[in-house]
């Protein structure tokens, strides 16, 4: 019986937050000495740079350094080495970092910086990721061969194409003779910037004694510091990276950014700290954005709807550096084909480059994605084969024990089970299925449904570990390496502590900033891991700590080790609650009443290591996740005819997350991602001109949900079949309430007009579109009604 | 247009307060096109910080009263330049009479 974990317990962070006290990386302004960074970019998509002149912005007083390409023309980028902090030879994108100064003040810097004289020639640009895949002279990155990249990539030089992944199950051709029927479709979906609250903010302190500190808005303090390592060639622990509250990261965040720039600033500046905040425009232009797709698939299906033959090709537009999307390319590529068990499967998933600003990881990792993809077609396939979609998907959906790779690496008996998730969000669309007739003739409702799943992608040594130390009044601080970006984890590892160790979760400290000297190390906190992996840690780190409180408290009670237990902070025997030792008594060292000391202080440690593989570079086979959780989401949808306008009545979510450590974050976590869902869905796309620049760098422009947009009604299952090697039988959740949004909206408006949609946004205009070319004579038939009523 | 930098900051500029609509007028007529008018403000600092405008002085029109006026009349319907959108969406004949400004001032 836990007392915590399973309760929607208060988050630990909550207080501070809300009261003004939790201190974000902009916040960071008592470093002596600390100047302004500010940096200037590229005015056109793709050109050499032929001469920057910096002479009278030098001159200008108040200026303390400025940094070009040149001064440090090192590669960065977390897979492939593709990116320049400062453009050197040539500029990629507009909105490519340039020239950077470093000033006592933010006017200075700009002042500074419009003082700066560059000349361009340029070249010919490319912004289509299908040409771009097959283009030979329009490249972006001529010199990729020359580039440093990690092995479970594949990219290939002379070409734009920054990875290929392949997953070869079967024999595709084969599968094909043996349906009745085929089906092919084209899908896309444009780029888009995480919206994150809090901008990105770095600070950089080169220090004369070689040391780095850099204090970031980052998810992976750890990874960039390793990152920082290689591109100053300094080893790892000469490099502090601190990471205060993040305001959203929704894997903006994810990798290394504007560090390598603010800490080369600082070196130039006369080793003085540098703050590099970017403005919300920067933000859209210059940080890195999400990948946008262009997607084929062919299906081939018996008539009684089994599914023999799965063909797609995924392209990955990822702008002009491939950093985090080609394992998003890599991601999407070896689940290909959504929770199904298909005999005979032939994927690509090409992540290409073009001339835009770079992409990174996003919430869903090329899972939202490619479900946008297969969801929707097997609903079209289900309609035209007359099977109702939730039989149809249930004739095809994994069972424990098969396999989802190429070489058929088989779930886990306990892995979840998506027909559960699917029965149960279908049973709820249908008896809450509004059954009164629409007010007006020109409104349709509709519902639809979408399955999926996702595990973390991560290389298969990704690990976690966690420290337990107690304070004299034998309080207890947990250290883990898991950011706090506003989902909450901390407060679930907290809550596992506390039941672990038989504390009140008043008494467990965790932090919510991150400071890598300080901190147990995780990989990363990205693709729901951070709940298994640190969770995990967590828990092995108490019991850790606990061997070591009863080695003390078995002499002193002198009862064997493993007849204690620690509850309500008190040690006893079991059974025999009277005889007890409290915690405090025990965790800095025990003293008899005569004055011998025993023990010590108690610093309990634990680690946990993913059990994966490597993928095959051929046929994609292999473990590649240690968890998949399942999930279906459906909605109900109003449509109006007249203009595209569509509300949501209803957002249905079932998740089998194994155990719900926090059942309000949990619910929070499927608020916040439907609703960022339903506005990629409908609004969100990153527009260009023909000359690559952007066009909607502000929310004026770049249209996110507002709270008029929220869905009226939440019904939320979280399902329970416990994972054994999860913490309490957990897996994650934290991408998963996004994923099925999309084909779910788009398979509700198939249902409400049989109007197919294939590409998003679903903007109104889009459905207007689309209802007067596919439903022409609805449209008609409604104009007719209304001529009607106004005789 | 410079749009190599995202500035934070604004260029420098003079702002005068008038307190009359003559007033205004005859700054308007000392600086001409080196002056702008500043009422809401809400494309003009846009402007600004984008450096697309750098106009020496800056005319406030928030002080003067006889552009705060809301006027209805038989045949017409007059809103003073510096009338808070607050302001116009209480008055009832608004939504009434002019539903499209209604509404598109409400959004």
């Amino acid at each position: 019986m836990t007392k915590y974990v399973g309760q929607s317990v208060a988050r630990k962070d909550a207080n501070e937050k809300v009261t003004g006290q939790a201190l974000y990386a902009f916040d960071i302004d008592y470093i002596p000495n600390m100047l302004i960074g500010k940096f200037l970019t590229s005015t056109i998509a793709h050109g050499k740079i032929l001469s920057i002149d910096t002479t009278e912005a030098e001159k200008l007083p108040g200026v303390v350094a400025i940094v070009t390409g040149k001064d440090w023309p090192v590669k960065i980028g977390l897979y492939a080495g593709d990116r320049d902090i400062l453009a050197v030879e040539k500029v990629v994108w507009i909105g490519q970092p340039v020239v950077a100064v470093a000033a006592e003040s933010e006017t200075i810097a700009e002042e500074a910086l419009s003082l700066v004289k560059i000349k361009y020639d340029p070249l010919k640009p490319i912004f289509d990721p299908v040409e771009a895949m097959s283009s030979k002279d329009r490249l972006v990155h001529e010199k990729m061969a020359d580039y440093n990249h990690s092995p479970a990539f594949h990219p290939i030089p002379g070409t734009n194409i920054a990875n290929h992944f392949k997953l070869r199950k079967g024999n595709i051709d084969h599968g094909f003779k043996q349906a009745d029927e085929i089906f092919e479709y084209e899908y896309s979906m444009p780029q888009i910037s995480h919206a994150y609250l809090e901008p990105i903010v770095s600070i950089g302190h080169y220090r004369k004694d070689g040391t780095i500190v850099v204090w970031s808005s980052a998810q992976s303090p750890f990874t960039v510091r390793y990152l920082l390592g290689i591109t100053f060639a300094t080893q790892t622990s000469n490099i502090t990276v601190k990471s205060p509250f993040l305001g959203g990261g929704f894997g903006g965040k994810a990798g290394l950014n504007f560090e390598p720039l603010a800490v080369l600033l600082s070196r130039k500046a006369n080793n003085r700290p540098v703050k590099l905040s970017l403005t919300r425009e920067e933000n859209f232009k210059s940080a890195p954005i999400r990948v946008g797709m262009v997607a084929k698939l062919k299906t081939g299906v018996t008539k009684k709807g089994k599914i023999t033959a799965q063909q797609v090709e995924y392209i990955w537009d990822s702008g002009a550096c491939a950093d985090y999307a080609v394992n998003v390319g890599r991601a999407a590529g070896y689940v290909s084909i959504g929770p199904y068990d298909i005999e005979n499967i032939k994927s690509d998933s090409y992540t290409v480059y073009t001339n835009k600003p770079y992409a990174t990881a996003f919430r869903g990792f090329g899972h939202l994605e490619l479900h946008w993809v297969i969801e929707r077609q097997n609903d079209i396939i289900a309609k035209k084969l007359g099977i109702d979609p939730l039989i149809f998907r249930k004739i095809n959906t994994l069972k424990p024990g098969t396999g989802i790779t190429g070489n058929q690496h088989r779930l886990r008996e306990d892995a979840g089970c998506i027909d559960e998730c699917l029965d149960k969000v279908w049973s709820e669309l249908k008896k809450n299925k509004e059954k009164t007739t629409p007010l007006k003739p020109w409104i349709f409702r509709g519902i639809g449904i979408a399955g999926f799943m996702k595990g973390p992608a991560q290389p298969p040594n990704s690990a976690s570990s966690a420290y337990v130390k107690f304070n004299e009044d034998g309080s207890a601080i947990v250290s883990i390496g898991t950011s706090e970006m506003g989902q909450g984890t901390i407060t679930s590892l907290a809550q596992i502590a506390a039941d672990e160790l038989g504390l009140p979760i008043e008494k467990i400290k965790i932090r919510g900033d991150r400071d890598t000297d300080r901190d147990a190390y995780t990989w990363q906190t990205v693709g729901s891991r951070s709940l298994f992996m640190d969770g995990n840690a967590v828990k092995n780190a108490c019991l850790n700590a606990k061997d070591q409180i009863f080695d003390t408290a078995s002499q002193v009670l002198r009862v064997p080790k493993k007849d204690l237990v620690i509850k309500n902070e008190l040690i006893s025997p079991r059974g025999e609650p009277w005889k007890h030792l409290s915690i405090s008594e025990v965790v800095m060292g025990y003293m008899y009443p005569t004055g011998e000391s025993i023990g010590g202080p108690v610093i309990g440690h634990g680690k946990y290591i993913a059990k994966m593989t490597i993928l095959d570079s051929e046929t994609g086979a292999g473990n590649p996740a240690i968890f998949e959780t399942f999930g279906a989401q459906g909605v109900e949808i109003e449509l109006d005819a007249l203009t595209g306008k569509i509300t949501i009545n209803k957002l249905i979510s079932a998740f089998d997350i194994g155990k719900a450590i926090n059942p309000q974050l949990c619910e929070g976590q499927v608020i916040g991602g439907s609703v960022m869902a339903l506005s990629i869905a409908m609004s969100e796309q990153l527009q260009y001109s023909d000359t690559g620049e952007l066009l909607n760098p502000s929310f004026v422009d770049y249209i996110i949900s507002r709270p008029g947009d929220i869905p009226k009604e939440f019904i939320t299952h979280f399902i329970e079949n416990p994972q054994e090697d999860g913490p309490y039988g957990a897996r994650g959740i934290g991408e998963l309430t996004m994923i099925g949004v999309p084909a779910a909206l788009g398979n509700a408006i198939a249902d409400a007009m049989n109007v197919d949609i294939f590409d998003l946004p679903i903007t109104s205009e889009r459905v207007w579109t689309e209802i007067q070319k596919q439903r022409p004579e609805i449209i008609a038939s409604l104009k007719e009604k209304l001529m009607e009523e106004e005789k | 247009m410079n749009n190599s930098i995202s500035f934070s900051s604004l260029p420098k500029f003079n702002l005068i307060t008038p307190s009359s609509l003559k007033e205004a007028l005859e700054l308007l007529d000392q600086y001409q096109n080196k002056a702008r008018l500043l009422a809401g403000g809400t494309d003009l600092l846009i402007e600004l910080r984008h450096r697309l405008i750098q106009p020496k002085v800056l005319i406030n029109l928030k002080m003067i009263p006889e552009l705060q006026t809301i006027k209805i009349t038989e045949q017409e319907l007059k809103i003073g330049a510096v009338t808070p959108i607050i302001e116009v969406l209480t008055i009832p004949i608004i939504k009434e009479e002019y539903l499209a400004l209604y509404q598109s001032l409400a959004d």
